[in-house]
C-alpha cells in the first residue's frame, strides 16, 4: 500500500490501521490531549484511549487508531495550539470553576474557547462519508440463553473450562481474538499435554467460545448485554454466572508514566507493530507469571529487565527466558523525554538513569470490579489492591448470585485453580474453598513522590489530587465531581487504583467505591439501535 | 450542634441549599442543613443541567425569568464559575406535530418578558447541524436558556455555607419532627432541639416528615435516565428538545453529548441504570439526529423526579404554621433552585408570600388551582 503523510511517500503492508502503518514505517504520530496538552500515543486493548485524529483526503478529524489504510491515502496530520492550552497546565484541578466568576463577559469569551480547544473529540458528521472510507455497519443483536455462562477466557477461565469437562450448555465469552487466547492456551503446560489445543477443550467442556466480545452491562436477572466486535449486541440469559474477569494491568505512579513509550505489557501484546526500539526495559512490578513473559519475549527482545524486589529463585527463571538481558533490581522513579520517553530514572542511593525507548511495565494490576459491582454485590476493602474487591462466601459466590474467582478477589491466588474451584462450586461438586486473605501486604510502602499522571483519559495529576485534597475535597467522589475522576472513557478501568493509593497517601482515609456505571465499554449508539427489536422479544 | 436554630432545613440538596445560602443572605444565623447522605446526593448531581424560561403556564414563565437573572449573578455570589452558559434551547417542531401549540406557548412567554422567538427550516438547520429535516418545519428558540454544570452549583453552594458558618451535617436525617405551636421541635440523629421555622425540601421524601405532622403532599417519585457519549468538536451550542420524538439533548462544553428521553419509567425510586432506557433512547435518538448512529455511549445514569399531579413543584407555607415545604419540582428543579431559595428566605424573613411564588403553594391541589403544563410536554412532564 502506497500513502502520503505529510507529503512524504511511504509504503506498508495491508489491512493495517493507519497509526499502525506509520508506525511501522518508524513516524511518530501522537495526539495532544484536552487539559496539559501531553502528548500521548497509546491504544489501550479493551478501553478507547481519546485518540489521535488525523486528516485524511482532505477530510479532518478521522480517527487514526479505527480507520484502515487505503492504497493512495494522503494523510496529513491535525495538531492544534490553542492559547487557552497554556493556562490549563498551570492553573491545576478544576481551573474551569475557579476563574472569570466576576465578569459574564469574559466568561462568555471563556466557554468559547473551551469549546474550540475540544479538538478532543472528532467531528462526528464527518464519519464515514467523504473521507472515501468503509461505512461502519452495525449487526441486528441476538439473544443466547445458556446453561452456565464463564466471563474471560483467561487462566481462571481456562480452569473452569478444565473443571467443566463433560458438561454442556457452557458459553464463554472474552474480550480478546482468537489468536490471544490459543497463546493463552499454549501457556498452560498441563492443558496442552492433555488437549492439545483449545478447541478440544472446548469441545470437551461442551462450552462455546465467542471472541472479541466484552460484557458491558449486567441487569437484574440476570441479563448480561455483550457487544461483539463493537458492532453487534447480544443478549445473555444465564442461569448459571462465574466471572473470571481478572484483573486489568495498569501503569504506576511516577513522573512521566503519561508519556508515548511507557506502556503495559499487555499493550505490548496487543500492538506488537507499534513498538520498535532499540533501548527497552521490562520493568516487573510485581511477580509476572513466567509464561506470560516469555510470549513478550518474542515481540519485543528487552536489553534491561527491572525487579523491583530483590528475589533470587525468581532472578534465576528469569534468566532462563531472557538469556540476552541485562537484570537489575529497582523502582523506576521517573520518565524523562521531550515526545517520546528517552530516559528513565532508578531507585537507589545514588540516583541511576538508564537509556530507554520502550519502558513495558508487568505485574502492577487493579481487580476488573464492575460487573460484581453493577450485580450489588458487597465489597470489602482489600489492602494489597488498596481498592474494594467483592466479597465472597466459601462457594465463591457473592451476594448478588454469581460466582466471582481469580485475581479479582486478590492478587495472591493461583488464579488456575481459583477458576477450577470456582466452577466445581457452581456446579455443587466437592472443591476447595478460596483462601482469605490472611497474608495482606501494605498496599504502599512508602510514600511515593506527588507526581505523575492519575487519569489519563481527563488529564488529572497527583499533584492536582493533592490539591484538592488539602482543600476540602475530601472524599473520592467530591474529588471525582470536581476534577473529572473516573468519567472519561476508560471510567476508571486504567486509574482506580492509582487514585485510591494515592487518595490514602494525601488523606490517610480508606477509599470508598464511586458508583460504577454501565456501559463498561463506550458502545456505538448504532449498534443498540440495531439491537431493539431483538430486545424488545425479550421484554 | 445547638440546642435552638432559626431555620432548619431537611435535605441537603440544590433546594436546601439555595434556601440556606439566601437565608445567610438576608442575616439569619443560626441555619443548619441535615442531609442524610452526602451533600447533593440525589437528583443535584444527576441531572442534565438544563436552565429555561420556556414553559406553558405563566407562573412558571414568570418564576423561571426571575431565576435566570439569578443564575447570572450567582457565579459572583458564591466567587465559583459555575460554567452557566446560555445558548438557548430549541424545541423543534415537526409537521405530524400541532404547530399553533408552538405559537400558544410563545404567546405565553412573550407575554411574561420571555422573548422567544420562532426559527424556520433554514435557521434551525444552521443551528443543530445534523438534524433530520425530514418534515422538520421550525422551531421555539429563546436564546437566554442555558445550561450550567450541577457538579460546580453544588461544589460551589458547599464551600460558601461552610464558609458563612451554616452548619451542613452530613449522614445525618432529621427523623422526627413536632411542632408546638411556638417552634418546631426536630430530632436529627442522636440530638433533639427546636427551631423557629423548619423546611422541609427532600424532594420524594418529604411526605416522611410531614406524615408526622398530619400533611401529605402529592409527590411520587419517578424514575429517569441519562446517558454521556464521547466527546466530540463542538457543534452544537443549543439544547435540542423533539417533543415529537421525546427526547432532549446538548453538547457539553467538554464535547460530550448528554441526553435524556421524556418518557417517564414506572413507578420506582431504583436509581441504578437501566437497560430499558439505553436501548429505547438509542432507538430514538437517531431519529432525531442521525449521525449519533457512529458516535459512542461512555456513561449511563438514572436519577429521580418527583413528580407532583401538575407537573410543577410545591413552594411555601403549609397548613402547619413554621413549617415550609420546597419539593415535587418534576425534573425541572435545579433550574428554579436560585429563586426557590431567593424567595423561600424572603416568605421566612418577612412572613409574606411573594407573587410568584403563590401560584406554587401546596394548598392549590385542595383549591384546584393546578398549572396547566400540557402545552409543552408530551406527557406533563419533560
Amino acid at each position: 500500500m502506497h500513502f502520503t503523510y505529510n507529503g512524504r511517500d511511504l509504503q506498508c503492508e495491508e489491512g493495517l490501521t493507519i497509526s499502525e502503518a506509520l508506525r511501522s514505517c518508524g513516524v511518530e504520530m501522537g495526539s495532544r490531549s484536552f487539559r496539559l496538552r501531553r502528548w500521548r500515543d497509546e491504544p489501550h486493548p479493551l478501553k478507547e484511549t481519546p485518540s489521535a485524529w488525523v486528516t485524511v483526503n482532505g477530510v479532518p478529524d478521522v480517527n487514526a487508531f479505527r480507520t484502515r489504510i487505503a492504497d493512495g491515502m494522503n494523510v496529513e496530520s491535525q495538531s492544534r495550539w490553542h492559547p487557552l492550552s497554556v493556562a490549563g497546565k498551570y492553573a491545576g484541578a478544576g481551573f474551569y470553576y475557579r476563574h472569570f466568576t466576576r465578569s459574564e463577559f469574559l466568561r462568555r469569551i471563556f466557554f468559547n474557547s473551551i469549546r474550540k480547544v475540544s479538538d478532543y473529540g472528532g467531528n462526528a458528521l464527518n464519519i464515514p462519508e467523504q473521507a472515501g472510507i468503509e461505512e461502519l455497519s452495525f449487526e441486528e443483536a441476538s439473544t443466547i440463553s445458556p446453561d452456565k455462562l464463564i466471563v474471560g477466557a483467561g487462566r481462571s477461565g481456562l480452569g473452569a473450562l478444565a473443571a467443566l469437562t463433560g458438561s454442556n450448555g457452557v458459553l464463554i465469552v472474552d474480550a480478546m481474538p482468537r489468536t490471544m487466547l490459543e497463546a493463552n492456551f499454549a501457556m498452560e503446560a498441563g492443558l496442552v499435554e492433555k488437549y492439545g489445543t483449545l478447541d478440544a477443550l472446548l469441545k470437551d467442556a461442551g462450552a462455546q467460545l465467542i471472541e472479541e466480545t466484552t460484557v458491558i452491562g449486567a441487569y437484574p436477572g440476570p441479563l448480561f448485554c455483550a457487544l461483539k466486535q463493537e458492532r453487534k449486541v447480544l443478549f445473555i440469559r444465564p442461569n448459571k454466572t462465574l466471572l473470571c474477569v481478572g484483573s486489568e494491568e495498569i501503569k504506576p505512579l511516577f513522573r512521566g508514566n503519561d508519556l508515548p513509550g511507557v506502556v503495559t505489557a499487555h499493550t505490548l501484546r496487543r500492538f506488537p507493530l507499534y513498538y520498535k526500539a532499540t533501548h527497552s526495559a521490562l520493568y516487573i512490578e510485581d511477580r509476572e507469571l513466567l509464561p506470560h513473559l516469555r510470549i513478550l519475549n518474542a515481540s519485543a527482545h528487552f536489553r534491561t529487565i527491572i525487579l523491583k524486589e530483590q528475589d533470587e529463585s525468581y532472578l534465576k527463571e528469569l534468566q532462563t527466558i531472557f538469556p540476552a538481558s541485562e537484570i537489575i533490581t529497582g523502582e523506576v522513579q521517573a520518565a524523562y523525554g521531550a515526545r517520546h520517553v528517552e530516559t528513565i530514572r532508578l531507585s537507589g542511593g545514588r540516583r541511576r538513569f538508564l537509556r530507554c525507548d520502550l519502558l513495558v511495565i508487568a505485574g502492577r494490576r487493579q481487580p476488573r470490579i464492575e460487573l460484581p459491582s453493577l450485580l450489588g454485590a458487597a465489597m470489602r476493602f482489600e489492602e494489597s489492591y488498596c481498592m474494594p474487591v467483592p466479597i465472597t462466601d466459601t462457594h465463591y459466590r457473592c451476594d448478588s448470585g454469581v460466582y466471582v474467582c481469580g485475581s479479582t478477589l486478590s492478587p495472591h491466588l493461583d488464579t488456575f485453580s481459583s477458576g477450577l474451584n470456582a466452577a466445581i462450586a457452581m456446579m455443587g461438586r466437592e472443591h476447595a474453598p478460596p483462601p482469605t486473605s490472611a497474608s495482606a501486604v501494605p498496599c504502599i510502602a512508602k510514600a511515593p513522590a506527588n507526581q505523575g499522571v492519575v487519569c489519563f483519559c481527563l488529564d488529572v495529576t497527583a499533584r492536582d489530587m493533592q490539591w484538592m485534597a488539602s482543600n476540602g475535597y475530601n472524599t473520592l467522589n467530591r474529588m471525582k465531581r470536581f476534577s473529572g475522576l473516573f468519567m472519561g472513557p476508560c471510567q476508571g478501568a486504567r486509574c482506580f487504583r492509582n487514585a485510591c493509593e494515592h487518595y490514602r497517601n494525601c488523606t490517610g482515609l480508606q477509599p470508598e467505591l464511586t458508583t460504577i456505571r454501565p456501559p463498561l465499554m463506550p458502545v456505538y449508539i448504532g449498534a443498540l439501535a440495531a439491537g431493539w427489536e431483538e430486545y424488545e422479544k425479550g421484554v | 450542634m445547638r440546642k435552638e436554630y432559626e431555620v432548619v432545613i431537611a435535605g441537603g440538596g440544590v433546594y436546601g441549599l439555595m434556601i440556606a445560602h439566601n437565608l445567610v443572605m438576608r442575616g439569619f444565623g443560626h441555619v443548619a442543613v441535615f442531609e442524610a447522605n452526602v451533600v447533593g446526593s440525589g437528583q443535584s448531581s444527576r441531572n442534565s443541567g438544563g436552565v429555561r424560561a420556556q414553559f406553558g403556564n405563566e407562573p412558571t414563565v414568570r418564576f423561571m425569568s426571575d431565576a435566570i437573572s439569578r443564575w447570572r449573578r450567582i457565579p459572583s455570589e458564591l466567587g465559583y464559575n459555575i460554567l452557566f452558559s446560555q445558548d438557548g434551547y430549541l424545541f423543534a417542531c415537526y409537521e405530524d406535530e400541532d404547530i399553533t401549540k408552538y405559537r400558544r406557548a410563545r404567546d405565553v412567554q412573550n407575554r411574561n418578558g420571555i422573548r422567544t422567538e420562532w426559527l424556520e427550516k433554514e435557521e434551525v438547520v444552521a443551528r443543530i447541524p445534523g438534524i433530520n429535516t425530514n418534515g422538520l418545519v421550525g422551531g421555539n428558540f429563546h436564546s437566554m436558556d442555558g445550561t450550567l454544570h450541577h457538579d460546580a452549583v453544588i461544589s460551589a453552594l458547599y464551600f460558601s455555607l461552610r464558609r458563612d458558618g451554616v452548619e451542613l451535617v452530613e449522614h445525618c436525617p432529621v427523623r422526627a419532627v413536632n411542632s408546638n405551636g411556638e417552634s418546631i421541635e426536630v430530632t436529627a440523629g442522636e440530638e433533639q432541639f427546636t427551631t423557629q421555622y423548619f423546611v422541609n425540601a427532600t424532594a420524594s421524601r418529604v411526605n416522611e416528615l410531614s406524615s408526622q405532622l398530619g400533611l401529605h403532599f402529592p409527590v411520587t417519585p419517578t424514575r429517569r435516565e441519562l446517558i454521556a457519549t464521547e466527546p466530540l468538536r463542538s457543534m452544537m451550542k443549543p439544547m435540542l428538545v423533539s417533543l415529537k420524538y421525546g427526547v432532549s439533548i446538548h453538547q457539553s462544553l467538554r464535547g460530550e453529548y448528554v441526553g435524556h428521553t421524556g418518557v417517564p419509567e414506572p413507578e420506582n425510586e431504583d436509581i441504578k441504570a437501566g437497560l430499558d432506557f439505553l436501548m429505547r433512547f438509542s432507538r430514538d435518538i437517531i431519529k432525531l439526529l442521525p449521525f449519533l448512529k457512529y458516535v459512542r455511549v461512555v456513561r449511563q445514569w438514572a436519577g429521580t423526579y418527583d413528580v407532583t399531579p401538575d407537573g410543577s413543584p410545591v413552594l411555601g407555607p403549609t397548613g402547619v404554621e413554621r413549617y415550609v415545604v420546597a419539593a415535587g419540582s418534576s425534573g425541572h428543579g435545579f433550574m428554579m433552585s436560585p429563586a426557590v431559595g431567593y424567595w423561600i428566605a424572603d416568605y421566612i424573613a418577612t412572613g409574606k408570600v411573594s407573587d410568584l411564588l403563590a401560584p406554587f403553594l401546596p394548598d392549590r391541589f385542595s383549591r384546584g388551582a393546578l398549572l396547566d403544563e400540557t402545552l409543552l410536554s408530551n406527557s406533563k412532564v419533560l
